[in-house]
């Protein structure tokens, strides 16, 4: 009869464990979160979800605390910059009421969708990403209102995310700024049009535009501040409109054929505190019947109007 | 192993209940650390190889349970760690005030290394970076830091009259 020693059976045990990691690994892959491995996920996130809310309610604060520490100078520069920032914004400010007022006129005249008639969800960011390698957020509210996956999720400066999971009591949204991203967007000034998705080890978008659909004069354009939203077209998750980012930077790469335009998202995690989740499915058109029957919540405000402050990180 | 199992199922769900809920709030250098892992060094070092390796394991995959990584992810990492630490010679990790630490610190760049290489064979595209080398170095950093703390937690509970070779196997 064949005995197992104690360091064959340990061996046994490593391989058992890696074998069955490896196979999990791969069904997770394979599945995309629709899988076994998927519906767990999400009974545990219920579960979990009340305590994890309480539990924000209280270390919000301290976690503010060890970052004003930690991140000191980088809060003084940020600081700095926001004063520039904010008489540029007043300057700003002067020339938005007049555009808005043309603005107007404009969407009377093509009868471009209103963002706002899609109806909407307003939920309270609940807590960031509990694991290193992805920026997400969790938000009080799921399926009890009508919260599915892909939802496309809105705050204060634009787009913010996408919802990739969700269950009775809240949901996931994975964040404009994570490097599996992916968006189809217009540059506001020019109309072009094209994929951008999330880089790794940035936070920056990257818009990949082939030289040869673009003229000469269309390349040099496009410069850094240009705005970007999305553009609703080419079957997209997104609704169009919604403010993406700006252009930090172009690049044309070596072989001459492609250009590459870096996008920095409006989104601001720091103070990422409410948000809108559209009731969109992804692929649609804005339905006529849908910009008739907004149904947010009591308590929700316009995009626009909601106040945000620090919120943890 | 069995008559570890009553303390250390209480001891898994108190740590991840505290890595999902509460250190979300309390980042440090911009990361989180890796409560499962020290505590799963902590079992390893103190009950041997096989119960580090379960319990890195079951703790690993409840996380990943959470994360948007591919599920397993964690629990290979967790428990290649717990058992490569559970596997050392006691001999060779002389008892000191900084042994947490040390553990902690090296435990967190193994397992970092174990979760960067073999999510890119698994196509995890985010994780082949500058800054995946970075986030892991961090997270080992405050690991370190956290690692006494830990250590002293599953002390706690797993404190018995019993010597601790016997506890072993």
């Amino acid at each position: 009869m064949v005995r197992f020693g104690t360091s064959s059976r340990r061996r046994y045990l490593l391989t058992l464990i890696v074998l069955a990691s490896i196979t999990m690994i791969t069904l997770d892959e394979r599945a995309d979160d629709k899988g076994p491995l998927g519906i767990v996920g999400r009974v545990v996130h219920r579960v979990a979800e009340p305590i994890s809310g309480a539990a924000s309610n209280i270390f919000g604060s301290v976690g503010d605390w060890v970052s004003g520490i930690t991140d000191g100078g980088a809060l003084r520069d940020q600081n700095r910059e926001l004063r520039v920032a904010v008489q540029e914004l007043q300057a700003k400010v002067r020339d938005a009421d007049r555009a808005n007022s043309e603005n107007e006129k404009f969407r009377e005249l093509f009868g471009l969708p209103w963002l706002d008639d899609i109806p909407t969800v307003a939920a309270v960011v609940t807590s960031g990403s509990v694991g290193n390698y992805e920026e997400s957020v969790i938000l009080n509210k799921g399926t009890e209102a009508g919260i599915s996956v892909g939802f496309p999720v809105v705050g204060p400066s634009g787009l913010v995310g996408r919802v990739i999971d969700s269950w009775t009591g809240g949901s996931k949204v994975l964040l404009v700024s994570d490097p599996t991203f992916g968006v189809t967007v217009r540059l506001l000034d020019q109309g072009i049009t094209g994929p951008a998705e999330g880089q790794s080890g940035t936070k920056t978008l990257k818009l990949n535009l082939s030289s040869a659909d673009l003229t000469v004069e269309q390349v040099e354009a496009i410069v850094a501040g240009d705005r970007i939203e999305t553009c609703g077209c080419f079957d997209s998750e997104f609704p169009p409109g919604i403010p993406v980012g700006d252009v930090v930077a172009t690049e044309r790469q070596t072989s001459g054929i492609s250009i590459i335009v870096k996008i920095r998202p409006y989104l601001d995690r720091a103070s990422l505190s409410h948000v809108k989740v559209l009731l969109w499915d992804p692929g649609d058109a804005v339905p006529a019947e849908l910009r008739a029957t907004t149904t947010t919540t009591p308590q929700s405000t316009s995009v626009t109007d909601i106040t945000v402050g620090p919120y943890g990180r | 192993m069995r008559h570890l199992a009553p303390r250390l199922v209480p001891l898994a769900i108190t740590i991840l209940v505290t890595q999902v809920a509460i250190f979300p709030n309390l980042r440090l250098f911009g990361v989180l650390p890796d409560l499962g892992l020290l505590a799963a060094v902590a079992v390893a070092y103190r009950e041997g190889p096989v119960p580090g390796l379960w319990f890195g394991f079951t703790v690993g995959f409840t996380y990943d349970l959470f994360l948007h990584t591919p599920t397993g992810l964690s629990a290979l990492s967790y428990a290649i760690c717990a058992y490569l630490v559970g596997s050392l010679e006691r001999g060779l990790l002389r008892r000191g005030r900084w042994l947490p630490s040390f553990l902690g610190l090296a435990g967190g760049l193994v397992e970092g290394f174990v979760f960067l290489s073999v999510g890119l064979i698994a196509g995890v595209g985010e994780l082949a970076s500058v800054r995946a080398l970075s986030i892991e170095g961090r997270s080992a950093v405050y690991d370190a830091i956290l690692a006494p703390a830990v250590f002293g937690l599953v002390g706690l509970v797993l404190r018995s009259d019993e010597p601790a070779w016997r506890l072993r196997d």
